[in-house]
């Protein structure tokens, strides 16, 4: 992972090229991915409820990886405080449907829309701090929006916010709508990594001062790059919020939530797009095994995250890529591993 | 390349396999078909803060609503008249930490994993609402017996499955004034509030009774749970001359800002320590420190109702501790819920539920009918003052209950 | 609010201010010598305070005492931290050893959730009530020992830093590794060296936040956010300046918090974070080192 940091620009340009869309799955992987998508379809068809609830619960785990892996894993902005963004997703859709009485959907648009705001407007003080002050940077910021939001009584204090039952779509909806957001986050990562400001984000993470030499537009990059993540963990919050029907601030912008994508991002495989769903499913996996231990599963996850960073730094999925050559791992890193 | 698309082809494969497999396993839990024969035991759930700042509560709550379900087994268990059998009950506790989210985590496992027949509720406004939030999304009764019930109410004004027996904040807020209407004082209340449903409702309720009474807020703190340093807050109340403090706030909390007031040689003439001063924690933390403090009180042993010294006795045999208050509702709660699956006859969550509403019965915390309390879901119990003297709570208000004479007002802290 | 209440504040925030420097220390050390933001630190003074609760609680010694015995104990627990698991990270940049010490973090509190469980604990001795009278305002006993404690405490480094082989052996690596390798001085043994006093500092810092204040498992990130505006505001890798820091912090603090109400009180540093690095991100009083 930080190996790819010493990667050339010429490297980086080739390997560009193969990077088209269709190049990058034959129609063995297209099948594979619809039978798998298909399954999960289905999957409230057969399932009991338990089942269906840990499903959605992932699919709302990944959504939130795949917005740090924006972030931390494509453009090498470590983030320590998503959280707020997840927060704050939360609480727009708690307010719009109880105060405003506004339906499920919008909320969660807007919910998507006021964490990407909020990203677009802390960008302009927080991008001044480069390398590890970023990241301090943004537990800090986080950390005081929970205070705020702790102490702020108008929009509930400490009490939070409860959510009317009567515009709340029932569990399988949820399924279905968490399913859609994985898929989107997924997506998107898809789209914005083929796009032209996806080779600046990759270009930015390997060397910012080189990249801007050559004429990326680093500041513009990076914004994009924040806001579509943020938006993505704001939607992610605010499908939550109305999920549990109850929020309060110390919970909901918990630096949990932060150390969850981190977990799931990097031990799944940082900067890939496989990785954060296969980190998903290792930690929920894990925590479901664990489920009457929840304090020594947070240990394990801790050990594992420390291992993987130690011996295994590009995650389950990168390192598994990189053993069996598959294309987008880096051949040279495969040599050296 | 030919062969490692091969190799990737095959594990493909075979990942994909393996999901496909793996879901219908997971969905393979689904329940068996009901079958006609009796239920094999009552599944009852509650989560509750055996850990955390409200522990102690949290107790109670294990005491209360396990003896209950012990007393039930003892006699075989639960009469269900639809299958003409005794069921036994399982009690399923799960530790929440006193989180509220761990609250929510915990029902749901409850619900969908356990599918428990009926939940009971964890303790304080912060925790028992999510629960009951779960409960009334998956249409199975809830009993609650540790939250006010105006914070109750305003999470919902209208729960269909949650019920509540616990005082009535109106009633409760008052007797703080009506227990200083007995002596002399300057009249000036300094409020400390933490920022929870119940600091917020009842410092709302204290500051419209105070003028009623003939008392005046002279200063009014307003903090988050948690808050570790009350210097300011002290200071200021110092500087309004207040002789009163009422305080709403955790145990933890109350006993930080305690200790800090003498720290800071602020004591007034009487205080009146809301939930904080509650449990026996209090007085361990504090001993002497905490000698004349006051609590409201809604249960005490020598109350006239079924059971209630042998309550007490039974607590303190099993564990060794001091009582509290709490064991009451906590053991009601579970009996009443007990109840109406028994009236109910079986255990469909809409006859159970629409036999917790028609209880009428004086339990061991007294009179519980639900029909008596506002939104028609709750229960309201009595209100009285109790204060801590040489560890232990004494009714000091009003006087016909008394149990002991009110100490009035605090001696200085030197005297300490 | 009166022109009293604001001094009470202030001076106040300012004897607490002695207290965050203290505990503020290690995280300043490392990341002075070592651009290692150490994410672990505010589990690490949490921990201390625990070990101190249960120690001095069983043995019935006084908890400053106890203290005095933690110091080793910290130093114990630092050293393999830094020698075992950090050190091969430190040439990967600064991102590997951040997010080793955030897996530390997590491992750190749900250790201590597994043992001392999440009830909140203070550690009380006689005197951790006591208040006195100075300049009129009331203030704890316990803030005027932290306060002393501090200047002690960093003076005592300080001269360590300026006078002694290890001091200039630690200076050297700091500045500039290579060269001072190429002097006999190994980097990583240094490296260590550092790490291990920055815990062991802790084990005075996690103490005098036990005794002032309660804690539990999850109370280490609020002290890490205090040390990163401690820091940030002494200039990084400065040590004396940091005691300025943790001096305007709490006078900021305690004045802020008498004007905008108590439940701020922690925001306020934060905010002051966020300024001061936007304005000027060597910190107020720093060298220039980046």
């Amino acid at each position: 992972m930080y190996r790819l940091r010493r990667m050339s620009v010429e490297y980086q340009k080739s390997r560009a090229s193969q990077g088209s869309l269709l190049s990058h799955l034959s129609w063995l992987r297209w099948a594979l991915l619809t039978l798998v998508l298909l399954a999960l379809a289905l999957l409230p068809q057969v399932a009991d409820p338990y089942t269906i609830a840990l499903v959605y619960t992932m699919f709302i785990y990944v959504a939130l990886a795949q917005s740090w892996n924006l972030v931390g894993g494509y453009t090498g902005l470590i983030s320590l405080g998503h959280a707020a963004f997840f927060g704050l997703g939360a609480y727009t859709t708690a307010i719009l449907m109880t105060w405003a009485n506004v339906d499920f959907y919008p909320s969660i648009l807007a919910s998507g829309l006021v964490a990407s705001l909020f990203a677009v407007i802390i960008s302009f003080p927080i991008f001044r701090f480069r390398g590890i002050y970023f990241a301090i940077g943004t537990l800090v910021l986080s950390e005081a929006l929970r205070i705020w939001m702790i102490n702020w009584s108008l929009t509930g204090g400490a009490q939070g916010i409860n959510l009317p039952i009567a515009n709340t779509p029932d569990p399988i909806s949820f399924y279905y709508v968490g399913f859609a957001l994985a898929i989107i986050a997924t997506g998107v990562l898809v789209l914005v990594l083929h796009s032209k400001p996806g080779f600046g984000l990759r270009a930015i993470r390997d060397n910012e001062d080189a990249a801007q030499n050559m004429g990326v537009n680093t500041f513009m990059v990076k914004l994009t790059a924040f806001a579509i993540s943020a938006c993505i963990a704001g939607l992610a919050g605010g499908i939550y919020a109305a999920y549990l029907g109850t929020i309060e601030p110390y919970s909901i912008f918990s630096v949990d939530w932060t150390i969850t994508a981190i977990n799931t991002v990097i031990i799944g495989g940082m900067g890939t797009l496989i990785g954060p769903i296969i980190g998903t499913i290792f930690t929920t996996a894990l925590s479901e095994g664990l489920k009457n231990y929840q304090t020594i599963h947070l240990i394990i996850t801790g050990v594992i995250l420390i291992l993987v960073i130690r011996f295994l730094p590009a995650g389950i999925w990168g390192q598994l890529r990189n053993w069996l050559r598959l294309p987008g791992s880096t051949a040279r890193e495969a040599r050296k591993v | 390349m030919m062969k490692q698309t091969r190799l990737f082809q095959l594990i493909m494969v075979g990942l994909g396999l393996m999901m496909l497999t793996l879901l219908p396993a997971c969905g393979g839990g689904a329940s068996s078909g009901s079958s006609s024969n009796a239920p094999k035991q009552i599944v009852i759930g509650a989560s509750i803060p055996e850990t955390g700042a409200l522990a102690a509560f949290g107790s109670y709550a294990k005491w209360g609503y396990s003896a209950a379900v012990a007393d039930v087994n003892k006699s075989g268990g639960l009469f269900l008249s639809k299958y003409n059998v005794k069921v036994p009950v399982k009690l399923i506790l799960y530790d929440d930490q006193s989180q509220p989210d761990q609250v929510t985590a915990n029902t749901q496992r409850l619900v969908l994993s356990d599918k428990v027949n009926a939940l009971l509720g964890s303790a304080t406004p912060p925790l028992v609402i999510p629960g009951a939030v779960v409960a009334e999304r998956n249409h199975i009764p809830l009993v609650a017996g540790m939250t006010p019930i105006r914070a109750f109410l305003g999470a919902n004004p209208h729960w269909t499955y949650a019920w509540d027996i616990f005082f009535d904040e109106f009633d409760m807020t008052q007797q703080q004034f009506l227990t200083m209407n007995t002596v002399q004082s300057n009249h000036k209340v300094a409020l400390f509030t933490d920022n929870e449903q119940d600091g917020v409702v009842m410092g709302q309720l204290w500051t419209q009774n105070a003028p009623k009474f003939g008392y005046q807020i002279a200063y009014h703190a307003s903090f988050p749970v948690g808050t570790t340093d009350y210097g300011d807050l002290i200071r200021r109340a110092q500087a309004s001359g207040a002789q009163i403090v009422i305080a709403q706030m955790e145990t933890p909390d109350a006993i930080t800002l305690w200790r800090q007031m003498q720290t800071l040689n602020y004591r007034p003439a009487a205080a009146f320590i809301e939930k904080g001063a509650e449990p026996v924690q209090w007085w361990n933390a504090l001993k002497m420190a905490a000698q004349g403090t006051m609590v409201a009180g809604y249960w005490y042993p020598t109350l006239p109702y079924p059971g209630a010294s042998t309550l007490r006795q039974r607590f303190e045999k099993d564990t060794g501790q001091t009582y509290s208050q709490h064991i009451a509702d906590t053991y009601t709660a579970a009996q009443v819920l007990m109840d109406a699956i028994v009236k109910a006859g079986s255990l469909d969550a809409q006859a159970i539920n629409t036999a917790i509403g028609q209880t009428n019965k004086t339990y061991v915390v007294g009179p519980v009918d639900f029909a008596k309390g506002p939104a028609g879901h709750t229960s309201p119990l009595p209100s009285f003052m109790l204060q801590w003297q040489d560890g232990q709570t004494q009714i000091v208000y009003p006087q016909n209950k008394a149990t002991a004479r009110f100490i009035y007002p605090l001696p200085p802290w030197s005297a300490v | 609010m009166t022109s009293s209440t604001l001094l009470a504040g202030a001076i106040s925030g300012l004897l607490l201010g002695g207290l965050y420097a203290v505990t503020a220390l290690g995280l300043s050390m490392v990341f002075g010598v070592m651009r290692l933001v150490n994410i672990v630190h505010g589990e690490l003074l949490i921990l201390a305070a625990y070990l101190d609760f249960t120690i001095s609680g069983a043995l019935g010694i006084d908890p400053l005492l106890t203290a005095l015995l933690l110091i080793p104990v910290m130093f114990l627990i630092g050293y393999p931290i830094q020698r075992w698991l950090l050190n091969p990270l430190m040439h990967q940049g600064m991102e590997p050893p951040l997010l080793v010490t955030f897996g530390l973090s997590i491992i750190a509190q749900n250790l201590m959730l597994l043992i001392w469980k999440a009830d909140s604990r203070a550690i009380t001795t006689g005197y951790s009530d006591v208040g006195l009278q100075l300049f009129g305002v009331r203030v704890p006993l316990l803030y005027l020992v932290a306060f002393v404690l501090a200047f002690v405490l960093i003076g005592g480094i300080q001269f360590l830093l300026s006078h002694s082989y290890i001091g200039k052996a630690i200076r050297a690596a700091s500045q500039d590794a290579r060269t001072a390798q190429v002097m006999g001085i190994n980097p990583e043994a240094v490296y260590a060296l550092t790490y291990a006093i920055g815990a062991a500092t802790a084990a005075l810092g996690g103490t005098l936040i036990g005794m002032s204040f309660s804690f539990v498992p999850t109370s280490g990130l609020t002290w890490l956010l205090k040390g990163f505006v401690v820091v940030v505001l002494g200039g990084m890798g400065s040590i004396v300046g940091m005691l300025g820091g943790g001096l305007i912090l709490g006078v900021a603090e305690g004045v802020g918090a008498a004007i905008t109400g108590t439940g701020y009180r922690d925001m306020i540093g934060l905010l002051i974070f966020l300024a001061v690095l936007v304005i000027r991100p060597r910190g107020l009083f720093g060298r220039s080192r980046e």
